[in-house]
């Protein structure tokens, strides 16, 4: 049935499979080969025919675990490294926005907070005042007049601090690009770690934004860093 | 060995005081028809400590200008106020019951009234001093009720402890409960008075200047005084309900926390000058009314 | 008392120890001005932050002052209750009361008690 499988599907698609291929199928790929796109298709078979190669030979599943690596050699930095782990985890776990909603973009940051997308879910919670808050969401059209409040409210957020850009307005002036009294982007007044594209983003599409920055927050190495000076 | 166990005490407090902020984020959102934290872990379990280990690993910031050892010092009195309050409770301490204790919590709660203003007058801010004076306005004007009220709570159990309201049937006292709620939320600033939490969300209040472990600190003294509240409540009113069990008063005071949190979803703040007339115009008269009523109990 | 001593010096220890955690954990970036001053949703400071408080505070502390002599007063009725004299003491308590309600119609009448907001 598998052959049949490749066979079928051989001379459907016209295109040759890859390297790994069945020994039947370079009967077939002979006569298909004046018109071959070299494509690496494996079939669903093959690939589980490689999973049970692996697990055959004792190959783990995720490679990138930490716990198989042996860490007799180098203790200090297997903890530093588990440090960042757990710290990590504890600033994802928990984002405090700051609300700095200017414009449209900032009633679709209302509905992350309402009860279909909810934020608090996550940990999400607003804040008012920037001391207590770890990002800050620009929603809205950064304008030149707001320019400096925005610069000094940034500046007074205790680091670790992130900011994510909603809306086309806030990644790059967007509908008001061309405006004489627009910033064009906010990354020209703070360094911005995430840019949700979107006029406006869907709740959703911020919902995915805050994903993201938790997962950039997951990749952060200060601890090592610090161990390694 | 006693300090042994007061450490441990303070310990569970302050857990239990985290617990009780995943406690309330769950009911609100269900109240609002959504679910509170449960994707980082497996209810929303871990999230308080989330939050408090976050919190304290923020920078340090203290503000230009602002009176440096007023500033540190606000947070930390706080916290060690509301966690003194904890020694008045009778049935944790049997080597230290105090024969004082509702006189003990009416002075420890007077002085939790200066934390808030020297924190927000040392935080160099106006809308911090604005936000502490009226927090403070509120809160002395409603202990003025309170206090009378303690003081009738005092007079009609004969006795200034907490430890006699389990001998003696507390049902005379039960329409002072409604009365004893109220003065409860508008101490503990609680909405629907609170000033200072929810007024950071419009203007500012007296913890805008508190990043990290300082807005920590304030924000578990807060609950753990709520706490405080709550258990108190449980023991002098409902005494004559439950058994003389420490696991009755805790459920009781579950609940009593979970009125609070409804009573904080429900209705919208107050007005700053109708919370003082309530204060001054309705409740005082109200509770020395209270007070005349009760004198023909003795004869 | 003095095992309250101790019990409040080891609650503030505890406390002053999450404060160590804190200054150990903390992440520090540099310090500029620009991160101290204080916060007026991003615009400079054109007052002095210290403004001077409005009077309507002042009269209500000393109202506030004058229910808590008054309070502190009462304190000690169940003492006197559980004595011989009880009767006296509670013809005097509804006295008492009575001149606080007084009190507190004249300054209601007096508009002390209106703006107090």
């Amino acid at each position: 049935m598998t052959v049949g499988k490749v066979l079928s599907k051989n001379l459907v698609a016209f295109s040759s499979v890859g390297t790994k291929s069945n020994s039947l199928v370079p009967l077939l790929a002979s006569r298909n080969s004046i018109i071959q796109i070299t494509r690496n298709q494996e079939t669903e078979s093959q690939k589980n025919l490689q999973v049970a190669e692996k697990l055959e030979k004792g190959v783990k599943p995720y490679k990138f675990s930490p716990f198989q690596l042996d860490f007799k050699s180098n203790k200090m930095q297997y903890t530093m490294a588990r440090i960042d782990d757990l710290m990590n985890f504890i600033r994802r776990g928990s984002i405090w926005p700051l609300t700095f909603g200017l414009a449209c973009c900032a009633v679709e940051m209302m509905h992350i907070a309402a009860p279909r997308y909810d934020m608090d879910r996550f940990g999400v919670v607003f804040r008012a005042s920037p001391r207590q808050a770890d990002c800050i969401i620009v929603a809205g059209t950064l304008c030149n007049k707001m320019a400096p409040a925005f610069r000094k409210v940034y500046d007074q957020m205790p680091a670790p601090k992130w900011v994510i850009s909603m809306g086309s307005c806030a990644n790059g002036g967007g509908y008001y690009h061309y405006s004489y009294s627009v910033v064009r982007g906010c990354d020209r007044i703070v360094p911005v770690d995430i840019y949700v594209p979107g006029c406006p983003p869907s709740a959703e599409a911020l919902m995915y934004g805050i994903l993201t920055l938790q997962r950039k927050i997951k990749r952060k190495s200060t601890a090592q860093s610090w161990f390694r000076k | 060995m006693l300090i042994l166990c007061w450490l441990l005490h303070c310990l569970l407090l302050l857990l239990s005081v985290a617990f009780f902020t995943l406690f309330e984020r769950k009911v609100m959102g269900l109240f609002h028809n959504r679910l509170g934290p449960n994707k980082v872990s497996f209810i929303g379990l871990l999230q308080p400590l989330l939050d408090a280990f976050k919190l304290l690993s923020k920078q340090n910031l203290t503000p230009l200008r602002s009176n440096k050892f007023t500033y540190n010092m606000a947070p930390h009195m706080a916290l060690i106020l509301a966690l003194f309050v904890w020694l008045t409770m009778p049935t944790l301490y049997t080597m230290l019951s105090m024969n004082y204790s509702l006189v003990m919590f009416f002075c420890v709660s007077s002085i939790m009234v200066f934390s808030v203003l020297l924190a927000g007058w040392s935080s160099n801010s106006k809308y911090s001093l604005i936000g502490s004076l009226r927090s403070v306005a509120q809160s002395i004007s409603y202990e003025a009720v309170f206090s009378t009220l303690i003081v009738l709570v005092m007079v009609l159990l004969l006795s200034f402890s907490i430890r006699s309201s389990f001998s003696m049937s507390s049902l005379i006292f039960i329409p002072l409960l409604p009365l004893w709620i109220i003065c409860t939320l508008a101490e503990t600033h609680r909405a629907p008075f609170d000033f200072s939490e929810s007024e950071s969300e419009l203007v500012s209040g007296f913890n805008t200047e508190y990043s990290g472990a300082y807005f920590a600190f304030i924000f578990l003294s807060e609950y753990a005084v709520l706490l405080y509240s709550c258990m108190l409540i449980s023991m002098l009113f409902f005494s004559w309900l439950i058994p003389f069990n420490i696991f009755s008063y805790v459920i009781m005071t579950l609940l009593f926390s979970f009125l609070f949190i409804w009573i904080r979803i429900t209705f919208c703040r107050f007005r700053y000058d109708m919370l003082m007339m309530t204060s001054w115009k309705v409740l005082l008269p109200l509770v020395l009314m209270l007070f005349v009523c009760y004198v023909p109990l003795f004869i | 008392m003095l095992m309250v001593l101790y019990l409040v010096i080891t609650s503030s220890l505890l406390v002053i120890f999450l404060k160590i955690v804190s200054l150990m954990i903390a992440e520090s970036s540099p310090l500029n001005r620009e991160e101290l001053t204080p916060y007026e949703c991003g615009f400079e400071h054109h007052n002095v932050s210290r403004v001077p408080f409005s009077l309507r505070y002042f009269f209500l502390t000393l109202i506030f002052l004058l229910f808590d002599l008054e309070i502190v007063l009462m304190l000690f009725m169940p003492y006197v209750i559980l004595s011989n004299f009880f009767a006296l003491g509670l013809v005097l308590l509804t006295l008492f009361v009575f001149i606080l309600y007084l009190s507190l119609i004249y300054e209601w009448n007096d508009g002390t008690l209106e703006w107090l907001s």
